[in-house]
C-alpha cells in the first residue's frame, strides 16, 4: 500500500475517520443531534469523495480491495442508505431514554464493513468487512435494550449470523487448501481451470451458505421475518439495504465470472438456480398471508433477492448493468417505505401492522403517497424505479436463455401484486366505524423535522426519477 | 519409533479436542460444559506447536483461553438460572442434527479424500521443509509474521482494528448499567404496544 | 509427520460437533461456545493446509490470528447481549424466548 493509493479509499476511510472523530466529540459533549450531525456529515463527505475514488477507476489496491466502477457504484448506494438511515434515526430515536450517540458510531462502522465487503478482492477483507458489519448490526439491532423484542432480535441475529461467519470462514479454510491462494483472483482461476475439483466446489458451497444467510435466500432465510419484526425501524431499514447489497456486490465479485465463464448448467448455476427459484417462490407466498408490515417487507425482501439472483445467473454484461440498476431501485424503494414507517413510530410504539396503516391517507396524505409510490416500486409497476430493475434484470435472463427463471419471476411478481395492493388498500380506506383515530401522544414533537422531510422527498424523487429517466444511471454503470 | 511418537502425541491432541467438544454438547450443566471448552481450546493450541505455528499457539492461550473462555464463564455464572439446571439441555432436534452432521462429515470428508493433493494426503511424512519468507527470516520467525501484517496485510489490520472498536465501543453500550427504573415493564409494554400515531405537519 | 488427512477428520469433526452445539443446546450462552468451536476448527484447517501444502507463505497465519482477533469481539459483544436477554427475560433458553411468531 503507498500514498498513492489513499485517494481510491477516501470514501471508506472518511466514514472511519468520522467514527473516531465522533468518539472524541463524545468526551467534549454529549449530544444526539451533534452525534448524528457528525455522521451525516461523515456520510456526505464520503459521497463527495467517490469522484476522487472515480477518477482512479480499476485500481487494485494492494491485493485486498479493488476500487472499479462497480466498487464506485456500490459504494455510492451504500453511503447514500447510511445517510438516509441515520436521517431517520434521529427522529426515531428522540424518545429513547438511553445514551443515543453510539448508534451513529456503530453505524458509521458498520457501513465502512458493508464497504470493505463490496471492494473486496481477498478473503481477508471479505471477512473483516463481514464481521465488522455483523458485529456492528448486532449492538444496532439490540440498542433499544429495555425492548425485548430487539434483544430476542439481536440473540437471534447473533447465534445465526456467527454460524454462518463459522461456515464462511471454514469454506475460506477449504478452497485455501484447495488452492493455496486468498485471492478471488486465484480462485476464479482454480475454479475454472479445474471445474470438477470437489473440495474447491465443497469450500465455495459452505461460502455460499454464509452468503444466502446475508441476503436471506431460502432456505437460509427462518431469521429474517423475527429480525425485521424485533430490530427497531430504522435498523431493520438498515439490515435490509446495506447488509443485503453489501453481500449481493460481494458475490458478484466472487463468483459473477466464474458462472459466466463455465458452461450453462455447470454445478455452482444449477445451485444458485435452485437457490433463486426457492427465494422468489417461498418468499412470496409467505407475504401473502402476512398481517405485519415489518414481516411482509421481510419476506418480500427474500423475494427480490431471488429476482437478484436470476440476473446473476443470467451473467453477462446485461447483469453487470441490471444487478446494480435493480439494487438502486430496490434499496431507494425500501428506505422509503421503512423511512415512512419510521416517522410514524419510536422505539417504544412502533407502527408494524397493517391495520395500524388504515386510514393513513386521511390523516398524512403525503406519507401515504409515498409509501403507496415505494410499495408499487417494489411490486414492479411501471413508472416506478422497480419497473425498470426488473425491466433490466428479466432482459438478461431471456438474453441468456434462463427460461424457467424469467417465467417465474413473471408469475411471482403477480402474486407480490396481491399483498402489496391489499397494503395500499388499507392505506386509503375510511378508518373502521365507530373507532376514533389515535390520538398522537403528547410527548412528542408534532412536526416533521425538515431533514427528514428533506430525505423523504428526495425517495420519492429517485422512485420516479429512476422509473422514468435511467439513461443518466445506466451510463454510469456502462461497464469498463 | 519417530511414528510412534507422531502418533501419540496426535492421539493425546486430537481426545483433548474432539472429547472435550463432545462433553461440551452432553454435558448437563452449562457450567461444566464452559470447562469443557478448556480442552478443546489447549488441544487446538496444541496442535498449532505441532504444525510450526508457536505464535498462533501463544495468542490461542493467550486469547481463547485467557479472554474468552473467562468470559465465557463469566457470562454463564451471570446468567445461570438455579432452577434450570437439571432439566434437559437440548432440544428436541438432537438425533436429526445428529444425523445431519454425519452427513456433513461424510460429504466434507469425502471431498479432502478426493482431492488431487500435491503430495498424497493420507501417507506419513517426513517435515516438510520450511523455507525462508524473507530473506534470512523463516517463516516460522514471529518476525516474518510481522513483517507481512504490517506490510502486504496492513489494511486488514487497520480494519481489524476498527472493528475491536466497534467491538468495545458496542459491549459497552449495551451492558452499561440501565437508568430507568422500569426494567421489569418491558415483556409487558411490548406485548401491550398500543398504535400510537404521532401528528405530523403537512408532509 | 501424521497424514495430513488426520489432522483435517479432526477439524471436520470439530465443526461438526461445534454445530451440534449450536443448533441443540437450549442455552444461547452454550450456543454461542458451538460458533466458537466452528470458528476454532476452521483455524486449524487453514494452519494443517499451510504447513502441509503451502509452507512458503504466510497468508494462512495472518489469516488465523485476524480470526481469533474477530472471535474475541464477537464474543465479547455477543456476551453482552446474552447479558440484556438475561435481564429482559429473565432467562437464556432460547426455547422459551418467543415473542415474536415463527
Amino acid at each position: 500500500m503507498t500514498w498513492a493509493d489513499l485517494p481510491a479509499l477516501y470514501p471508506m476511510l472518511i466514514p472511519a475517520a468520522t467514527a473516531v472523530l465522533l468518539l472524541l466529540t463524545l468526551t467534549v459533549r454529549r449530544d444526539a443531534r451533534l452525534a448524528a450531525g457528525v455522521a451525516m456529515a461523515g456520510f456526505i463527505a464520503g459521497l463527495l469523495a467517490l469522484a476522487a475514488s472515480a477518477a482512479e477507476l480499476s485500481h487494485p489496491v494492494t491485493m485486498l480491495l479493488t476500487v472499479d466502477r462497480f466498487a464506485v457504484v456500490f459504494w455510492g448506494i451504500l453511503l447514500f442508505a447510511g445517510l438516509l438511515v441515520s436521517v431517520f434515526a434521529v427522529g426515531y430515536f428522540r424518545t429513547l431514554r438511553e445514551p443515543r450517540e453510539e448508534f451513529y458510531l456503530l453505524w458509521l462502522l458498520a457501513v465502512v464493513g458493508a464497504m470493505v465487503m463490496a471492494a473486496s478482492a481477498h478473503f481477508a477483507a471479505f471477512f473483516l468487512g463481514l464481521e465488522l458489519l455483523s458485529v456492528s448490526l448486532y449492538v444496532l439491532i439490540a440498542y433499544p435494550r429495555m425492548q425485548s423484542r430487539a434483544v430476542e432480535a439481536g440473540v437471534k441475529y447473533l447465534i445465526l449470523a456467527g454460524a454462518s461467519s463459522a461456515f464462511v470462514l471454514f469454506g475460506m479454510a477449504l478452497t485455501y487448501a484447495a488452492t493455496g491462494t486468498l485471492t478471488f483472483a486465484e480462485l476464479f482461476t482454480h475454479l475454472t481451470l479445474f471445474p470438477g475439483d470437489v473440495l474447491l466446489l465443497g469450500g465455495v458451497v459452505m461460502i455460499l451458505v454464509g452468503v444466502g444467510f446475508k441476503l436471506a435466500l431460502v432456505p437460509f432465510h427462518f431469521w429474517t421475518p423475527d429480525v425485521y419484526e424485533g430490530a427497531p425501524l430504522p435498523v431493520t431499514a438498515a439490515v435490509a439495504t446495506v447488509s443485503k447489497g453489501a453481500a449481493f456486490a460481494l458475490l458478484t465479485r466472487l463468483l459473477l465470472g466464474v458462472i459466466q465463464a463455465q458452461p450453462g448448467h455447470s454445478t455452482l448455476a444449477v445451485i444458485f438456480t435452485l437457490l433463486a427459484l426457492a427465494s422468489m417462490i417461498v418468499g412470496n407466498l409467505l407475504a401473502l398471508a402476512q398481517g405485519n408490515l415489518k414481516r411482509l417487507l421481510a419476506y418480500s425482501s427474500i423475494a427480490n433477492m431471488g429476482y437478484a439472483l436470476t440476473a446473476f445467473i443470467a451473467g453477462g454484461d446485461a447483469a453487470r448493468v441490471a444487478i446494480p440498476y435493480f439494487f438502486a431501485g430496490y434499496i431507494v424503494a425500501v428506505l422509503a417505505a421503512f423511512g415512512v414507517m419510521t416517522q410514524l413510530s419510536t422505539p417504544e410504539h412502533e407502527l408494524q401492522e397493517v391495520e395500524d396503516y388504515r386510514g393513513l391517507a386521511w390523516r398524512y396524505p403525503w406519507s401515504a403517497a409515498l409509501l403507496t409510490v415505494a410499495l408499487l416500486s417494489l411490486a414492479g409497476i411501471p413508472l416506478t424505479a422497480g419497473f425498470l430493475g426488473k425491466f433490466f434484470v428479466l432482459t438478461a435472463g431471456m438474453a441468456a436463455g434462463r427460461w424457467t427463471l424469467v417465467v417465474t419471476l413473471v408469475l411471482t411478481s403477480g402474486l407480490g401484486l396481491y399483498y402489496y395492493l391489499r397494503v395500499i388498500t388499507a392505506l386509503y380506506q375510511a378508518p373502521l366505524e365507530g373507532e376514533q383515530p389515535t390520538p398522537p401522544p403528547l410527548h412528542l414533537p408534532h412536526r416533521l423535522s425538515v431533514l427528514t422531510g428533506l430525505a423523504l422527498a428526495v425517495l420519492a424523487a429517485l422512485l420516479l426519477l429512476l422509473g422514468v429517466y435511467p439513461s443518466p444511471v445506466l451510463h454510469l454503470l456502462a461497464w469498463p | 519409533m519417530h511414528t510412534i511418537l507422531h502418533a501419540t502425541v496426535f492421539g493425546v491432541l486430537a481426545l483433548a479436542t474432539l472429547g472435550g467438544a463432545v462433553k461440551v454438547i452432553s454435558t448437563r450443566s452449562i457450567i461444566h460444559a464452559a470447562f469443557w471448552l478448556f480442552p478443546v481450546f489447549a488441544g487446538i493450541a496444541g496442535f498449532y506447536l505441532y504444525l510450526d505455528a508457536q505464535f498462533l499457539a501463544a495468542m490461542q492461550v493467550l486469547i481463547y483461553i485467557g479472554a474468552i473462555l473467562v468470559l465465557i464463564v463469566f457470562a454463564v455464572t451471570l446468567t445461570r438460572n438455579a432452577t434450570s439446571t437439571d432439566e434437559a439441555q437440548t432440544n428436541g432436534l438432537f438425533i436429526p442434527v445428529l444425523l445431519a452432521a454425519l452427513v456433513l462429515v461424510y460429504a466434507l470428508g469425502t471431498t479432502v479424500f478426493n482431492h488431487l493433493w500435491p503430495i498424497e494426503s493420507n501417507v506419513w511424512l517426513d517435515a516438510v521443509p520450511l523455507s525462508a519468507a524473507v530473506p534470512g527470516v523463516m517463516v516460522t520467525d514471529v518476525s516474518a509474521l510481522g513483517l507481512v501484517l504490517l506490510s502486504q496485510y496492513l489494511l486488514p489490520f487497520e480494519i481489524a482494528s476498527v472493528l475491536l472498536l466497534a467491538a468495545m465501543v458496542g459491549a459497552i453500550v449495551l451492558a452499561r448499567k440501565e437508568r430507568t427504573p422500569a426494567a421489569t415493564a418491558g415483556v409487558a409494554a411490548v406485548e401491550a404496544a398500543p398504535a400510537d400515531v404521532r401528528e405530523l405537519s403537512n408532509v | 509427520m501424521v497424514p495430513f488427512a488426520w489432522i483435517i477428520l479432526v477439524s471436520i469433526l470439530l465443526f461438526a460437533l461445534g454445530a451440534i452445539a449450536l443448533i441443540t443446546r437450549r442455552n444461547a450462552v452454550a450456543a454461542l461456545m458451538g460458533v466458537e468451536l466452528m470458528l476454532n476448527a476452521a483455524n486449524l484447517n487453514f494452519v494443517a493446509a499451510w504447513r502441509y501444502y503451502y509452507p512458503d507463505h504466510l497468508d494462512a497465519q495472518v489469516a488465523v490470528l485476524l480470526v481469533i482477533t474477530i472471535a474475541a469481539a464477537e464474543a465479547a459483544v455477543g456476551l453482552a447481549i446474552i447479558l440484556n436477554l438475561y435481564r429482559r427475560f429473565g432467562t437464556v433458553d432460547l426455547d422459551q424466548i418467543r415473542l415474536m411468531r415463527g
